[in-house]
């Protein structure tokens, strides 16, 4: 299988007050094609920085400050503006987390779409409208003709969010990435939203970056999975390893963290604490401070470790050495309500 | 728990007019956004509504709130009608009656900072006497949802998704509302932060006694969150039920492809869920009879001709011909 996306090394920073800060730390991870890489990770851990910064959109006050982003062979961060523009909406496009940032208020749905046709094909603007009104169709708009004329604060959350989702796909994009997509949906059109994009997948051998917390849409769509936390990637693994036997601790929690339909619980299990900020990242585990494992050795920053074939974990507790402390990894996680 | 009704709404209607003509200007059709719209919620308790996107969730809470006008229908806040309050009145309802909204971003004022964004209500409804006084509270509000205090400075651009819904969160807790209408408030949140927050809104229910309508598409924070939940479909409603009722028997057809439809957290289970053929309806032309019809895999022929009312089942509350009483299609068909 064929790399489609590479990314080593990334760094993005922010600049305050005149001083850098490290938002996305050293983030490495491929995407084969066809196949569905999935990002998951505490909210503000760097997700859709990291895939902004694939699609240079960043905004202003971030860049990236190292590390290489590879699309199909080709290095990305030594584009012109004009070259990524070429390349986005056709090689690659994406779902952006909240449609409204990223839905021009002022012109309406069908002129959007159809610019975007235009830029990227030799469509005629008929064409380009028909197209525009079949993916309008495809991802489950009702009165789709006349929500081309519509302005997207007309729309419902959820069909926002569809309409980006057809812009998206209106290409046939190689590479989708896909920033929480189905969030503002209910079930029944995620699930006709997550088996399209599934087709074109098949089709066309798409190959998908999918960020969501949703983690049962993770177990459904994703082949590979990686977590963040902090800027960081803590673990990586098989979706069915994931899901199995999570190695870091705070994966743990997270999977511990979701609600579960067969019980009947007053309080959810949670991860106590929140997220260090940048001035306080701790020199060691980025995790430490929330970790009920910490022991001396996470102090230092722990290296990913390859856990067995299906699995990575940034974690001391997984150094051949941390023998003595094997019992801990046993019950590692499963974190309490605090 | 307590049993008094604190609000009520009645037959609540809300048409936006879709415009066209050359100038856009005449008025061509209407979307029946919300359409006839009936549920009660007591104190303390916690109502869910969920239903397909587009259904008119976010509209049935605004329009409680009045932030759009309702085209018909009453709205009943400890049993006065708010649609016909005063200005003054209006003013102090909006402080009882708050609203987390959907979308994090377009709810807060890009040149505010945080901690000015979360004081603002404690001076408009003068909640909090002495600038100290309202910074401490700031922050303990700050805490309380898991924001740092050095972000008190920042503005609500620099937060990621999540973290500006928890700005909503705290100020609308600044308010000290008795009713919270919560819409998707912890969708943008990753599981961790969406159970600390939902333990932490059951935390101040209990200690305050809130009462929230919580609007989410996510069905198992449903299920955990709330104790009754109406079932919404293209502006109405169509089932209400107990949580464990709705869970473990849905009645109505929609609400059972509902439930089928919910990701599992297991990569190896191949779910089957109910996928729902035909086109989604327009809520400017819904369908004659039952909205779901076009879709529904238990249709029978009265389905497309009568629309089903919602109607009292042993208790619970639903809208389809299924449970009609066997002699009922005859008299009307
Ligand atoms: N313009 C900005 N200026 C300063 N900091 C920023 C800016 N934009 C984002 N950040 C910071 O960068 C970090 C990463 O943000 P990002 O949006 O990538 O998070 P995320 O993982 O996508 O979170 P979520 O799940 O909540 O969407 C956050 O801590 C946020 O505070
Ligand atoms: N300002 C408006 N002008 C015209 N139509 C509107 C307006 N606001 C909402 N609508 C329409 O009303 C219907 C209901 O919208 P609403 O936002 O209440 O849906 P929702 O149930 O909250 O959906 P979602 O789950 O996607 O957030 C939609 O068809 C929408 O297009
Ligand atoms: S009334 Fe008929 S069409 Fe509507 S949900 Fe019930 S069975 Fe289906
Ligand atoms: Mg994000
Ligand atoms: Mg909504």
């Amino acid at each position: 299988m064929s790399k489609v996306l590479d990314v080593k090394d990334l760094e993005v920073s922010v600049k305050i007050d005149n001083e850098r800060r490290n938002i996305v730390n050293k983030v490495s991870f491929s995407v084969n094609e066809g196949e569905t890489l999935g990002i998951v990770g505490e909210s503000g851990c760097g997700k859709s920085m990291t895939s902004l910064s694939i699609m240079d959109l960043l905004p202003q006050a971030l860049s990236v400050t190292g590390g290489s982003l590879t699309l199909n062979g080709e290095e990305l961060t030594k584009l012109s503006k004009n070259a990524y523009r070429k390349k986005r909406g056709k090689e690659m496009a994406m779902i952006f987390q909240e449609p409204m940032t990223s839905l021009n208020p002022v012109y309406t749905i069908g002129f959007q779409i159809v610019e975007l046709v235009r830029n990227h094909t030799k469509k005629s603007k008929k064409e380009a409208y028909d197209r525009a009104l079949h993916m309008l169709k495809l991802v489950g708009i009702p009165r789709a003709d006349q929500v081309l004329h519509e302005y997207p604060h007309q729309l419902s959350g959820g069909m926002r969010q569809r309409v980006m989702i057809a812009m998206a796909l209106s290409c046939n994009p190689g590479l989708l990435i896909a920033d929480e997509p189905t969030t503002a949906l209910d079930v029944t059109i995620q699930a006709q939203i997550l088996r399209l994009m599934q087709s074109l997948q098949d089709e066309m051998n798409m190959s998908i970056v999918m960020i969501t917390h949703d983690l049962g849409v993770v177990a459904e769509t994703c082949d590979r999975v990686i977590v963040m936390y902090a800027g960081e990637v803590v673990e990586e693994a098989t979706v069915e390893e994931l899901f199995e036997s999570p190695k870091h601790p705070y994966t743990k929690g997270l999977v511990a963290s979701v609600p579960n339909m067969d019980k009947d619980e007053e309080y959810l299990s949670s991860i106590s604490g929140t997220v260090p900020t940048p001035e306080q990242m701790p020199t060691g585990c980025r995790f430490a401070p929330r970790c009920k494992h910490a022991f001396e050795a996470c102090h230092q920053t722990p290296p990913l470790f390859d856990v067995n074939e299906q699995s990575k974990s940034r974690c001391w507790l997984y150094h051949e050495e941390a023998s003595n402390v094997q019992e801990g990894r046993k019950e590692v996680g499963a974190g309490n309500h605090s | 728990m307590a049993q008094e009704t604190i609000l009520e709404v009645k037959n609540l209607k809300k048409y936006f007019p879709i415009k066209g003509g050359i100038f856009g200007k005449k008025t061509l059709n209407q979307v029946k956004a919300v359409d006839d719209v009936s549920f009660h919620v007591k104190k303390g308790e916690t109502l869910g509504i969920v239903g397909e996107s587009g259904c008119g969730k976010s509209t049935t809470g605004k329009t409680i709130l009045q932030l759009i006008e309702a085209t018909d229908g009453e709205v009943l806040f400890k049993g006065k009608d708010i649609t016909k309050a005063s200005k003054q009145e209006m003013k102090n309802l909006r402080r009882e009656i708050q609203i987390i909204f959907q979308d994090p971003f377009a709810s807060l004022n890009p040149r505010m900072k945080v901690g000015e964004i979360i004081e603002e209500p404690l001076i408009n409804f003068g909640l909090c006497e002495g600038k100290k006084a309202r910074r401490d509270r700031v922050l303990e509000l700050m805490d309380q949802v898991g924001l740092r205090p050095e972000q008190i400075d920042r503005h609500p651009h620099e937060f990621s998704g999540g973290q500006r819904q928890r700005i909503g969160i705290a100020r609308a807790l600044a308010c000290e509302p008795s009713i919270i209408i919560a819409d998707e408030p912890v969708s943008a949140l990753d599981v961790s932060i969406q159970s600390q927050v939902l333990n932490l809104l059951r935390d101040l229910q209990k200690e305050l006694g809130l009462t929230y309508i919580f609007i989410s598409h996510d069905l198992s924070v449903v299920k955990h969150f709330c104790d009754r939940i109406g079932v919404m479909y293209l502006g109405r409603m169509v089932e209400m039920a107990g949580k464990h009722e709705l869970y473990d028997r849905p009645l109505h057809p929609y609400a059972e492809a509902l439930l089928s439809a919910v990701p599992v957290m297991d990569p190896k289970r191949k779910k089957k869920d109910i996928i729902l053929e035909g086109d989604v309806p327009s809520p400017s032309d819904p369908p004659k009879g039952c909205a779901f019809h076009p879709r529904c895999p238990m249709k029978m022929d009265i389905c497309s001709e009568v629309r089903p009312q919602l109607e009292n089942q042993n208790g619970r509350f639903v809208a389809c011909h299924l449970y009609d009483q066997p002699t009922e299609p005859e008299r009307t068909g």
